[in-house]
């Protein structure tokens, strides 16, 4: 009897443990092998796998929309998860080639862009430049801090000298040594190491105009002149005499410009335009007097020329023809009475010809 | 006979006694199971599993996981959850289904393929109970606006996180947003702090030192409590006077001299009386000019705020970041036209 109870016991044992396993093993959410481990369990291969194709997947679905750094992610998730896939790690390669390229590019013409002041192109070519590898930080850089921020302005001391005397160059005042002084954590009187260089901070705009930034602008403004480029001379000019009004040695370059200017037109024969550019220049001196008297001689003579063919067209009572030429010669001379009265005449006899026919 | 019904009665007995002890094996097994859930958050959860892997973690979710409590375990910061939800393109976690944390920078400024995020920075400066004028909101419109908020999903986010946001360091959630209350009024702790804080949101209090204490300002004790609470205090200069007039009469070092003190002595302010780091400066009126910025930049403000209405994208000049205030004569559809959060780009 004894007997039989133990083997009953050792039963009872036996199927409490079998439906123990059972319960876990039928549970939807429990697996038994997670459960017998505590945390750092194993997935298994198949779902390693599913994982890994559905990262391969979304790698393409990235690809389409040519969200290239994305779909390389993906993939690499996919190859970590099935490493014995060659073709997904050669994708990873033609992909990582293909961001860094891309992107590239973009840089190098958001630099072009840059450079020829068109901050908006430029703008939208780092934004993409990032956009295809966010790891480009020369993209990020010029994106947020060039774009953003004027340039930091500095000074490199050559030799010894006083921070008045620095202040002087750089702002033309050299009470504004202080500034220099506290941005560069020096004492206000201290005379800079050689060597060094130091920051100038930006004065604000509504400060008055140092001579610093005028020998800047004057500079620049005769550095436009000697490469021809005349618009942007004006607009140096222009920004100077925004500050000082009439100031001789812009105004002189000024000059310059629409001399240079209207010898270009006069060039290519185009004398009125040429008389048009010199009415700009503002202050009147005998060489300018005398250029704009040639140029007054030489619409005159054209427009004569014109006057006088029209004249031998009138004589031949070619009238269509001689209207014609009067009417260049007005063009050129829109104050000569004379040409305006024959023009109508001859449109007045031609009209009657016209009529009689 | 008898002793047929004598054994088939105990077999019987015997397996009654055998699903009755396995019924009790399985009520242990749940039991404790549910005490490792109840205790051990999903450290011990059976289910749990995750694999370390080169740029991400796949994870095998407890029952008790959720996005938030996966990103406090690997990001360290709960509030994380929505980078696993987005990247797994799911809205809640399915227990047992593989997750991937990924460990990469991703969504970084927000910037895709045909659009790049915008975080509204949101600045409102006095409430009240009863009235509302243009610089005075009530309490009533500041409640609905705090709830549209919250139902339509936005994420309230302090300054670091926008200015890591724009310095490219870390994504945001889709509907960011920003609050800062300007000034210091007494109204800020007696009536924005508990709707805020009925919302779980927090904000960023711009003061100016001279104003604290005063009869209608906050008290530093009370400003003290919102920090605790998760406000940061930060600086709106010490007497809130244009920093971009200078008069002419005057010597410019003079002019200078007001610009340190006015952002020196705001920030020592706030250090000495919070203990905390003063980083963020809001110019009075929004005003400011290059050489406050580069003062700013000295002193070691890392991002200043201006006025100017817009949201902010990542690439935005940190030290002009534009912020809409809130009038306290705009209805919701206006106030709901600040929150714009992505702007569409088109590359050719």
């Amino acid at each position: 009897m004894k007997i039989r109870k133990f083997q009953a016991l050792f039963w009872v044992m036996f199927m409490i443990g079998i439906t123990g396993c059972t319960h876990l093993s039928i549970s939807p959410i429990y697996s038994d092998k997670v459960a017998l481990q505590d945390e750092e369990s194993l997935f298994d291969e198949k779902e390693m796998f599913a994982v890994s194709y559905h990262y391969w997947q979304r790698a393409n679905e990235s690809e389409t929309v040519k969200d290239w750094y994305m779909a390389r992610y993906f993939l690499h998730i996919a190859h970590q998860l099935d490493p014995a896939n060659n073709e997904i790690e050669s994708k990873i390669s033609i992909l990582t080639e293909k961001i860094r390229s891309e992107s590239e590019a973009h840089f190098q013409k958001g630099l072009e862009s840059y450079d020829i002041k068109d901050l908006e192109k430029a703008h939208s070519f780092f934004l993409e430049a990032l956009q295809i590898n966010p790891e480009n930080r020369k993209a990020m850089k010029y994106l947020v801090e060039v774009l953003n921020q004027p340039e930091q302005k500095t000074f490199n001391v050559a030799e010894e000298k006083e921070m008045e005397s620095i202040a002087q160059e750089v702002y033309g005042d050299p009470e504004k040594s202080f500034l220099i002084a506290y941005f560069n954590d020096l004492p206000d009187k201290s005379v800079p190491e050689i060597g060094s260089v130091l920051m100038i901070p930006p004065l604000p705009i509504n400060t008055p105009p140092n001579a610093f930034d005028l020998a800047e602008s004057l500079a620049n403004a005769r550095s436009y002149l000697e490469s021809k480029q005349y618009s942007r001379t004006l607009k140096m000019t222009r920004k100077i005499q925004k500050q000082i009004p009439d100031h001789p040695e812009a105004l002189q370059i000024e000059k310059e410009v629409y001399y240079q200017i209207a010898r270009e037109f006069e060039k290519f024969g185009k004398y009125t335009e040429a008389l048009n550019v010199m009415g700009n220049i503002k202050t009147n001196c005998e060489s300018i007097q005398s250029y704009i008297e040639h140029l007054q001689q030489l619409v005159k003579d054209r427009a004569d020329f014109y006057y006088h063919r029209g004249v031998r067209y009138f004589v031949n009572e070619e009238l269509e023809k001689a209207i014609l030429e009067w009417k260049n010669a007005l063009a050129i001379d829109p104050t000569n009475m004379t040409t305006q009265k024959d023009i109508e005449n001859a449109e007045n006899l031609l009209e009657k010809l016209h009529e009689i026919e | 006979m008898r002793r047929y019904c004598e054994k088939k009665r105990t077999s019987l007995f015997w397996i009654l006694l055998i699903l009755c002890a396995a019924l009790q094996s399985c009520t242990l097994i749940d039991k404790k199971a549910d005490e490792k859930i109840l205790h051990t958050f999903a450290e011990k959860d059976p289910l749990f599993s995750k694999l370390k892997m080169d740029g991400f973690i796949m994870v095998r979710p407890g029952v008790t996981d959720t996005f938030n409590s996966l990103a406090a375990r690997f990001f360290g910061d709960k509030n994380k959850g929505w980078l696993i939800a987005k990247f797994n393109r799911q809205d809640r976690v399915i227990a047992g289904k593989p997750l991937i944390v990924p460990l990469e920078p991703i969504y970084l400024g927000g910037l895709e393929n045909d659009s790049y995020q915008t975080v509204p920075v949101l600045v409102y400066h006095q409430f009240s109970n009863d009235h509302s004028d243009k610089m005075t909101i009530k309490a009533e419109d500041f409640f609905e606006q705090m709830l549209y908020l919250k139902e339509n999903d936005f994420s309230v986010i302090d300054l670091d996180q926008l200015i890591d946001f724009m310095e490219f360091r870390a994504p945001l959630p889709e509907k960011s947003v920003v609050i800062t209350i300007d000034d210091g009024w007494l109204s800020a702790y007696e009536i924005a702090y508990p709707i805020l804080k009925s919302f779980g949101y927090s904000a960023t209090l711009f003061v100016y030192t001279d104003f604290i204490g005063g009869e209608k300002a906050m008290k530093w004790s009370q400003i003290k409590e919102m920090a605790q609470n998760g406000f940061n205090v930060q600086s709106h200069t010490k007497s809130h006077q244009s920093l971009t007039i200078i008069h002419e009469s005057a010597p410019f070092e003079e002019y200078f001299r007001f610009l340190v003190r006015e952002l020196e002595v705001s920030k020592n302010t706030i250090e000495d009386y919070l203990n905390t780091d003063c980083r963020y400066l809001a110019y009075p009126f929004g005003e400011t000019n290059e050489l406050v910025i580069s003062l700013a930049k000295k002193m070691g403000y890392r991002a200043a705020f201006t006025v100017n209405r817009g949201s902010v994208p990542f690439f935005e000049n940190r030290y002009t970041i534009g912020r809409s205030v809130i009038y306290g004569d705009s209805d919701l559809d206006q106030f709901i036209n600040n929150l714009s959060c992505q702007k569409a780009i088109n590359f050719k």
